[in-house]
Order: structure tokens, then C-alpha cells, then sequence
């Protein structure tokens, strides 16, 4: 062998090992750019999982807040949720309807709560729910904590005396509803 | 010659190449043999056989024909010593002339006893033939006649030739022959003396460059594709993962909802204040002996006919500040009755509200002709004003 042909074998290897150098590396990076796609994905996933996590408590807080929609099938286990005399109110279930149901929006889109809005027939103005107790005291007492409920909301409050009796017009008096 | 060069031509002249651990020793003279048609003589060790052309087809070629080379087996026992052929140098000097015509490369060593004499015949480029002659020492006076009839000799066979003299034998000083010097000898790479046929040693480097190259690239891959495996199974044991797929999978969508209810949640309740409100309001009034709530409503109605205002009373509290602004909305609508007085209206009003505002902490302001007289009784219909 003469050094001409070695010194071209030396040429060969070390083209041949600089492409394939040029082509690992070129290959790496594709690989390692793919990788790191697919990480951002991942991460993503699993901040998407920690976010969830963090709202743990808020699910817990809304499925003991709203009753199911589905779990009340008629007018009477709708005024039994909202069950009146526990909280030393009185109302004529026979003159209660159903006024309006809606579905609560925020930013333009529902977010799974129906508002089922309740009134007393015949009740002065128009949407108002009628309720009395023995005196002001305890008719104060039930709205304030009525109001406080969650799933409750009331959109004004009026109090009258009729005959001597205190009586509650709580307007827009709305029950929600959790639904899917 | 390069001075670290140790020129060998005869073991038994130079039993100091024995030594020369690390020393770049040129082989010359009796100590190689080369030869186009016979094989290696005993007491020498076969290396890789030359080729007779010079180009890196015939290098590949079968057909090419090859000079077989042997070495002295004594030069194998001197340690570190790194080793060059003379004959390598001719035969690649000539090969690069690569002129028409015939050509006669005179090299050789000058031995104490000999002078061994190698003889490359190249015709247009190609070696054609490798002779070995032994002529007496140089300063025997036989030598000049040994060396003329030789070179009759190959007059008469390669007529026209162009005959040539190289290193390490000393300048013949004859006319018909060019002496050329070290220039064959020049660029020789030295290296370690290797046994066999076998070219392998010579391609160990270039080789190794090779499998580096291979290695480096199998393994920026491997790494590569290990990165990107591992991160795809990062993904699927995250997507995969039984809580997330009980939950439906990854839906940002419903994120977004679970925090709006959040947020739902989270926002104040005007009507826990409102039920607040209207209790604190009635239990201030009822602790003006005459007065009477007939009617209280919280929000106030906000229809209101016409702007015009009978009177505004704050409580003492609030006494020269603000006042309230003439377009702000009433908080609370109340209807009170009080006990029929001599007064007139408007004296008897401001002296219940200002009672009922000390009482509350709410500027009032009369609605106009917010008073009615009935059954003995007066009713002052007032708006409310909630100071934060």
C-alpha cells in the first residue's frame, strides 16, 4: 500500500465518519425536538390533571351546594328541597308555581344550573313568593338564613303587614339546580 | 538523511538497529527483499504485497500484479523502533513521475562486504520489473567494472530508458544516471513492523475513524430516540393514567367550566346583605315606640316617575358629609305609619326621619308627596340610602 492510498483511506474514513457524525447529530435534534413536543404535551396533561386537582374542593363544594335536577321530579320535592319550616316560614304549597326556569350563565355560556323560579299566585306584583311567620323576628330570621342557602337565590325582599302578620314577598325567588 | 533516521542496509553491519527503541529506522539494502515473480526467501517475513500501478483501481483490481516484500526477521526484535521502507520510496517516487517511456530506478544500500543493489524498472507508468543485484562494497576497485557491465547490460535491455540514482547509495558520478538523492525517501511514513500479508494494521486508524464515526452516530440516535421514547411514554402513562380517564380524559373546555363555577361560587351574594339589611332596618324602626312599618322592600323599585325630592334627612352620624347624590339609586323602599300629629306634613316627617335615620344609619329621603293621612294615621313613604 502506498502512502497515496493511505492517506485516501484516511480521507474516506474521516468523510465517512464526519457524515455520519453530521447525520447523528442532525438526527438527534430531530429526535430531541420531538421529545420535547411531546413533553410540552405531556406537561400540559399533567397541569391540566394539577389544575383539576386543585379544583377538588370547589367540585366537592358544588355537588353539596346544588341537588341534581334529576333527583326532583315534580313541584312537591321541589318546594320539600327547599323545605320552608325549617326555617320557620310558612307558605301555601296549593298557590306555589313555577314561574320561569333558566339556565344560569356566566360569560355567555351555562355552566350546569338550572334556576327554577317559584312565585306565589296571585301575590302583588308579579313574581314574588309569599311567605309569613309569627312575627318579625322569626320571619327575619328564616329569610336571612334562606339567603344565605346556595342553592337559593332571591332577587329582592318586601315585607308587609296584613292583618297584623309580617309577610314575606321574596322576588325572583329562584331554586338551582346541578345538572349535567 | 533526517538525523533521528537510522538508515539499516545489513544486520550484521548494524546490530546497533537492535537498539533503537524508538527510532525511526529506514530499511534499505539486504535487509528487505522485493520481488515481482519470486516468493519470500527464508529468514524473511512476508509483509502486504505492492501493487505495480499507482492508482486506486488497480489497487482493487486482481489482475494488478504485485511485488511481494519481505523484511529481515531481525529488524523484528528492536522494540519500539518504527520502521520505513527504501523500497516503498522508490517505487512510489517512480509511480508519481508518471511520464511515458521506460525508466530505471537505481536504490540500494552500501553494505561493508556488498552493495546490494534494488532495481525498479517502470515502462509508462507501471512497474515492470524488480531485480536485486549484489555488486562488491563500493571502495572495492572491482566495483566500477561490476556497476558498468550491469548498467550495459540494461542499456541493451531497456533501450532509450531513463536511468536514475537514489539514496542512501552514494553519488556514482556517472554521466548516463541522475542522481536524485532523498527525494524518494522523503514523506516515508515510519511505522511499528507488523508480520502477515495482511493489509488490516494499515487500516486499523482509518478504520477505527470509521467505527468511531458509526459509533457516534449510533449512538446520538440511540440517545435521541431513548429522549423521545421516554417522553412518549411520559405522555401515555400521564394520558393513560386511571384517574384522568375516569374523569373522561383531558378536556380543557370542562376545566374552564369547573372554574367558572369556581368562580360562580365565589361571588358575593347581594341578597345575604339585603336580608341583613332589611332586618337591621326594621329593628331600628321598631324601636321608635310610634312609628310602624307598613311596607319595606329592598332592593327599592327602580321606577321612578319623576326626580323631584320633598326633603333628605341623614343620621346625625353622617352630619356634614357628603351628601347623597341626586342620581344615585335608593337601597330600600319603606312605608311607614305614625299616629296622626297637628304638624304639618313635611315638620312631622322630618322629625320621624331624622328619628328613624339616627335609628338605622340611613339617609332617607322623602318621596315627593310621600305622605298620606288615614284612619288617624299618617304614611310616609321614604326612600333609603345604605352607607357602606
Amino acid at each position: 500500500m502506498t502512502s497515496a492510498t493511505s492517506r485516501l483511506w484516511w480521507l474516506i474514513a474521516l468523510a465517512f465518519a464526519a457524515i455520519l457524525a453530521t447525520g447523528g447529530i442532525k438526527g438527534y435534534r430531530i429526535l430531541s425536538n420531538k421529545a420535547g413536543e411531546q413533553e410540552t404535551v405531556t406537561e400540559s396533561v399533567i397541569r391540566w390533571k394539577q389544575n383539576y386537582l386543585a379544583l377538588a374542593e370547589s367540585i366537592k363544594r358544588w355537588d353539596a351546594s346544588y341537588r341534581r335536577e334529576e333527583s326532583i321530579p315534580d313541584m312537591l320535592s321541589l318546594i320539600a328541597v327547599v323545605n320552608f319550616g325549617a326555617y320557620g316560614l310558612a307558605s301555601d304549597p296549593d298557590t306555589i308555581m313555577i314561574q320561569k326556569i333558566d339556565q344560569v350563565r356566566r360569560g355567555n355560556a351555562p355552566i350546569g344550573l338550572s334556576s327554577v323560579c317559584l312565585a306565589s299566585a296571585g301575590a302583588p306584583g308579579t313574581s314574588a313568593l309569599e311567605l309569613n311567620a309569627p312575627s318579625y323576628a322569626a320571619l327575619f330570621e328564616g329569610v336571612q338564613r334562606l339567603a344565605r342557602r346556595a342553592d337559593i337565590s332571591i332577587g329582592s325582599i318586601a315585607i308587609r303587614v296584613e292583618k297584623g302578620t309580617p309577610i314575606g314577598s321574596l322576588g325572583d325567588f329562584c331554586v338551582l339546580l346541578g345538572r349535567r | 538523511m533526517h538525523s533521528q533516521v537510522e538508515v539499516v542496509v545489513s544486520f550484521e553491519a548494524h546490530e546497533a538497529a537492535r537498539r533503537g527503541a524508538g527510532k525511526r529506522v529506514l530499511l534499505a539494502g539486504e535487509t528487505v527483499f522485493a520481488s515481482l515473480q519470486h516468493a519470500i526467501p527464508p529468514g524473511f517475513v512476508i509483509q502486504p504485497p505492492r501493487d505495480a500501478l499507482g492508482t486506486l483501481i488497480a489497487h482493487f483490481s486482481k489482475d494488478t500484479p504485485r511485488i511481494a516484500v519481505g523484511i529481515d526477521e531481525r529488524a523484528f526484535g528492536t522494540g519500539k523502533a518504527r520502521f520505513a521502507l527504501a523500497f516503498d520510496g522508490y517505487r512510489n517516487w517512480g509511480l508519481r513521475q508518471r511520464r511515458k517511456g521506460t525508466m530505471v530506478v537505481f536504490g540500494g544500500g552500501e553494505g561493508p562486504t556488498t552493495t546490494k543493489l534494488e532495481i525498479l524498472v517502470f515502462v509508462d507508468g507501471r512497474i515492470v520489473a524488480v531485480e536485486e543485484k549484489m555488486l562488491p562494497e563500493r571502495e572495492s576497485h572491482v566495483f566500477q567494472d561490476a556497476l558498468l557491465s550491469l548498467i550495459a547490460e540494461l542499456r541493451l535491455r531497456y533501450p532509450g530508458a531513463r536511468f536514475v540514482q537514489a539514496a542512501p547509495l552514494t553519488d556514482w558520478a556517472l554521466d548516463e544516471i541522475e542522481f536524485i538523492g532523498e527525494a524518494p525517501l522523503r514523506g516515508l511514513p515510519y511505522r511499528p513492523l507488523v508480520r502477515g500479508t495482511s493489509e488490516r494494521a494499515r487500516y486499523r486508524t482509518p478504520a477505527a475513524i470509521a467505527a468511531a464515526g458509526v459509533m457516534l452516530y449510533a449512538s446520538a440516535i440511540g440517545f435521541g430516540w431513548n429522549r423521545f421514547t421516554a417522553a412518549q411514554a411520559a405522555y401515555d402513562e400521564a394520558v393513560n393514567d386511571p384517574w384522568v380517564r375516569r374523569q373522561g380524559g383531558i378536556d380543557t373546555s370542562y376545566l374552564d367550566l369547573l372554574n367558572t363555577r369556581r368562580r360562580y361560587m365565589e361571588e358575593p351574594r347581594r341578597q345575604v346583605l339585603l336580608a341583613e339589611k332589611a332586618a337591621s332596618i326594621v329593628q331600628g324602626i321598631a324601636s321608635i315606640r310610634e312609628a310602624r312599618i307598613v311596607e319595606i322592600r329592598l332592593p327599592a323599585p327602580s321606577i321612578r316617575p319623576e326626580r323631584q325630592v320633598e326633603m333628605t334627612v341623614s343620621p346625625d352620624s353622617r352630619k356634614g358629609r357628603q351628601e347623597i347624590a341626586a342620581d344615585r339609586l335608593p337601597d330600600v323602599l319603606l312605608t311607614l305609619s305614625v299616629p296622626r300629629s297637628p304638624e304639618t306634613a313635611l315638620e312631622h316627617a322630618r322629625r320621624v326621619m331624622t328619628e328613624v335615620a339616627n335609628h338605622t344609619g340611613i339617609s332617607l329621603r322623602l318621596v315627593h308627596q310621600g305622605w298620606r293621612d288615614a284612619q288617624g294615621r299618617r304614611l310616609f313613604t321614604v326612600e333609603g340610602f345604605i352607607h357602606d
